[in-house]
């Protein structure tokens, strides 16, 4: 579907029909390429203007697992959600108010908001998604969209079918 | 003042560094003080309270957390970007610490230690008597 406008962009330029098939193949490339930065890009921007957890993310058949690492920070201040197959987690990690009148004299821990959009291996049921937050690890656990598991295409060998081949 | 986060190399165990079969990992740690005590925060997630040892000998502060390496139980991964394994990260304690009274607790992936000054560095204020 993506790669429609790719085409028609390409065909436009030159034209050229012994080209057809290079310009299929590099229109394929494109679109794979542009598809896979969108998800680092946003992360890239992210990561200028705030931190994000590390992530693990695994999956089995019917499931998406998402593992990230935030320790230290009050479930209440963190706010995941998911639209198709992203998923954002986002808030913030505070910093004890009895530290602000003390003298800090080494610092590695990182705080304020945080945020980390990702794109998930597949679509998943948005209405599915369960959270659980232990031990500064907070584990988000996603089922796939129905329609997005593979699927064996069964083909027909019909008469009819066999007549239409050139 | 008093304490003194060793460096990897000192400590002989680097974050990632690979030690009989396993990966030891390096916390994060804040350090900050207050009038009676210094406070260590580290970043432990994913540790379990009885699995976490702590240890002072000669001057020396050995926080380590024993952690299951992580485990293929949820399919395959198609994202790893933290390591899964042992804490370890060593600090040098002056004298100026009460070592016996040094007290940990764990809480939201956090380990914070507290140690307690010896009562000759802490502040007192001292009376003015007239004659």
């Amino acid at each position: 579907m993506a790669m429609i406008p790719w085409k028609n962009k390409t065909s436009e330029g030159t034209g050229a029909p012994s080209l057809a098939e290079f310009r299929s193949e590099v229109s394929k490339l494109f679109d794979s390429f542009l598809r896979e930065p969108v998800g680092t890009l946003s992360e890239t921007i992210n990561a200028w203007n705030r931190w994000g957890p590390a992530l693990d993310v695994s999956q089995t058949d019917t499931t998406v697992t998402v593992h990230a690492e935030l320790p230290g920070v009050d479930p209440n201040e963190i706010e995941v959600t998911v639209t198709g197959d992203r998923l954002t987690i986002a808030g913030e990690k505070k910093e004890a108010s009895e530290r602000t009148d003390q003298d800090v004299f080494h610092r590695e821990m990182k705080y304020g908001s945080f945020s980390r959009t990702i794109q998930l291996p597949t679509t998943v049921d948005a209405n599915e998604v369960s959270a659980d937050y232990a031990n500064g690890v907070l584990t988000v656990s996603l089922k796939k969209a129905p329609n997005s598991a593979a699927r064996k295409i069964p083909i027909s060998t019909g008469m009819g079918s066999a007549s239409n081949t050139p | 003042m008093t304490l003194e986060a060793t460096m990897p190399q000192e400590a002989a165990v680097s974050p990632t560094e690979h030690t009989r079969g396993g990966s030891y990992y390096r916390p994060n740690v804040d350090i900050f003080e207050l009038p009676g005590e210094l406070v260590v925060k580290a970043d432990m997630p994913g540790a379990k309270m009885d699995e976490i040892d702590i240890q002072f000998e000669d001057g020396s502060l050995v926080i380590h957390a024993h952690l299951t390496t992580r485990q293929d139980t949820q399919g395959p991964f198609s994202r790893k970007e933290y390591g899964v394994g042992d804490y370890y990260r060593t600090f040098r304690v002056s004298e100026q610490i009460d070592a016996s009274r040094i007290s940990a607790e764990y809480t939201a992936g956090i380990l914070t230690l507290h140690l307690p000054k010896t009562e000759a560095v802490k502040p007192r204020k001292i009376q003015v008597e007239g004659k």
